[in-house]
């Protein structure tokens, strides 16, 4: 076996390699922005995922529900803006825009959930109520 | 040379064999970690289920089926031909259901006994009456709620191991304890499958199968936040409060939770009251009964049933068990544990 | 000095094993190190196969690794195994292609720490899968690559103090069979 020195310049390298790797890694989590992600579902169905955070603009879709619902996206948030059932609880919920929010139109069957990153590691998986 | 590349050989070896392994390793986890999430409406309400493991997606689904069939087929008092639908047609005669429905009226019976009548579920002419939560809700008249209130008492239910029998002028709402037992047929399908871990909420009503999770308590000034949480290991949890579903009339609030005695919603210092138990019909009747109790008297029927709870009253202070301390923190600065 | 006999060289890797194993055991008493995140161990079984990748052979450093990671499982169940063995081999494997390679310029530190980075990579792509959250490769992975670093640093330089008495001990097997 060759003769191995306890530390050789190169070992340095190393070091500084793993350290450098260590942080580089380390960045994206400090600057990571939460990701937002909404789900609609008709009568248990996906209809559409949209990334909230990265959504930019206006957008409306129209849902083919009975009855009908329209739900409206923008700047990262998302809200039911029409529904013509008689609560109106949907619409009452306003805009969705955190982790775990909820507009649900019971009548038509649709739901509008939003889910991303945690808040913190405080915030529960679920809420009973 | 020669023994140069059967060296080289060798350690390509090593490793591919590193790369086989953690490559099998990978599939069977993945398949194992993986993880389906739903959301849908049944039972007239909305259905979250979060469902980990190797079976998630044949869990998931049959879970779905379930509890559509459990409420056409059992607990649904307006789908014609279900259980409770058949019991309240037939009021005074005995009437032949499913050993499940049977099991669980008189788990119910137990509770309201248990409760002095606190919780009974023969208010079901009453909630009809006061149709709470339907958006067409009107202040009934005094005299008719007299009436009505003269044929309720879980005394005059027979309950056999596959009959029931309701007195003549009777009828039985499990509108009550409808997602408790939903929530404990999904924990028996859970069990048949290979699945790690559940967090699944049947309108509010949740259970937490396998892994311990963090509950959080609907905030009563504010349903969509949560104000307290709570460690829950392999339990069901559910909360009854004033919140939850309500209409105003002449000034005044009136919520859904009915009061057996008075025949009107419970008049007590508590928002909401929460509990944590083994069986999802537990919870849903026990914290129906702390509900219209109210603190002091609830202690002693937690106790009987292993149950823990959160109690929030109205001046904001919140009262929790002594099993729960732990468990339990609070997370708003609206209110203050006592 | 080289090993020429089967007897030579199972009672080597039998020896070195239950070294290993034992220095693996001695570690799962140390608490979590403070500072440290939850499940960086020191790896001083490290030591053993490092010495054997140097000193033995391939296969004879392949049979420690399993039996450590056997011994792993006995006492903590399949996940440990499978984080074990995956660690184990991917820094066996790196190890022997250092040592072995004639024109290494790295001293036993670079070495040890290089090792450590691999077996917590192992680790902690087992880790990752098992729980099935991806993400931990980039939350936990930074603090225990710099875990890896000080821990393989430790490693480096025991391995270099122990290697005349490691050597001496081979001499010993090798002679007496």
């Amino acid at each position: 076996m060759k003769k191995i020195k306890l530390f050789s310049r190169y070992d340095l390298l190393v070091l500084i390699a793993i350290s450098a790797l260590a942080i580089i890694l380390l960045v994206p989590n400090l600057f990571a922005s939460k990701s937002l992600t909404a789900t609609i579902t008709v009568d248990g169905e996906v209809i559409e995922r949209v990334d909230l955070s990265s959504a930019t603009g206006f957008r409306e879709i129209k849902l083919e529900s009975d009855p009908a619902v329209k739900v409206r996206i923008e700047n990262g948030r998302i809200c039911v803006v029409e529904a013509e059932c008689e609560d109106k609880l949907c619409v009452n919920c306003g805009w969705l825009e955190s982790d775990g929010a909820m507009a649900v139109c019971l009548p038509a069957k649709v739901v509008v959930s939003v889910d991303g990153s945690k808040a913190s590691d405080e915030a529960p998986d679920v809420i009973t109520y | 040379m020669k023994k140069a590349k059967k060296k080289v050989v060798s350690i390509v070896a090593v490793v591919l064999c590193a790369a086989v392994v953690i490559g099998l390793v990978s599939y069977d986890y993945i398949k194992s970690s993986n993880e389906v999430n739903k959301t849908y409406i049944a039972m007239g309400t909305v259905i979250s289920s979060s469902i980990s493991g190797k079976d998630a997606e044949k869990a998931t689904a049959e879970i779905e089926e379930a509890i559509n069939g459990l409420e056409t087929a059992c607990l649904s008092w307006r789908a014609e031909e279900s259980d409770v639908w058949r019991i309240n047609l037939n009021a005074g005669k005995d009437v032949s259901v499913s050993r499940e429905t049977a099991a669980w009226i008189g788990r119910a019976l137990d509770i309201s006994a248990d409760s002095d009548g606190a919780f009974d579920i023969t208010v079901g002419k009453l909630t009809q009456l006061w149709n709470i939560g339907s958006g067409k809700e009107k202040l009934p008249d005094k005299e008719t709620i007299k009436v009505l209130l003269e044929d309720v008492g879980y005394k005059k239910v027979m309950v056999s191991n596959t009959s029931v029998k309701i007195d003549s002028f009777q009828a039985i709402d499990l509108g009550a304890i409808g997602k408790g037992i939903a929530c404990d047929v999904i924990r028996d399908i859970l069990k048949e499958y290979d699945v790690k871990d559940a967090v699944i909420s049947v309108g509010g009503s949740v259970l937490i199968f396998g892994n311990k999770a963090s509950v959080g308590i609907a905030n009563p000034d504010n349903s969509s936040q949560y104000m307290a949480t709570v460690e829950v290991d392999n339990q069901s949890i559910s909360t009854s409060g004033d919140y939850e579903r309500f209409f105003e009339a002449e000034g005044k609030k009136y919520h859904h939770i009915l009061d057996p005695e008075s025949g009107y919603p419970a008049v007590t210092d508590l928002r909401s009251v929460t509990v944590i138990c083994d069986s999802g019909l537990d919870c849903d009747a026990l914290s129906t009964a702390c509900f219209i109790l109210g603190y002091r008297e609830s202690l002693e029927l937690l106790e009987k049933y292993e149950a823990q709870a959160v109690f929030v009253f109205d001046n904001h202070t919140v009262s929790v068990t002594d099993g729960l301390k732990n468990d339990f923190k609070l997370t708003s600065n609206d209110y203050t544990v006592e | 000095m080289k090993t020429k006999t089967f007897t030579q060289n199972l009672a080597l890797v039998g020896i070195l094993s239950a070294q290993a194993i034992a220095l693996s055991y001695l570690e799962s008493l140390i608490p979590v190190i403070p500072g440290f995140p939850p499940g960086a161990k020191p790896g001083l079984s490290n030591i053993v196969t490092m010495f054997s990748a140097g000193a033995l052979g391939i296969w004879q450093t392949f049979y420690i690794t399993l039996a450590k990671a056997i011994f792993a499982g006995v006492t903590r169940g399949l996940t440990a195994f499978l984080t074990s063995l995956a660690g184990g081999l991917l820094s066996t494997a790196v190890a022997l292609i250092l040592l072995r390679n004639k024109n290494n310029k790295l001293g036993y530190v670079g070495i040890g720490i290089i090792c450590a980075v691999c077996h917590n990579i192992g680790q902690l792509c087992v880790a990752c899968v098992i729980s099935g959250t991806p993400e931990l490769f980039t939350s936990y992975g930074p603090f225990l690559l710099l875990a890896a670093g000080a821990t393989g640093f430790l490693t480096g330089t025991i391995l270099k103090y122990v290697m005349p008495a490691l050597e001496k001990q081979m001499k010993f097997i090798i002679k007496s069979n």
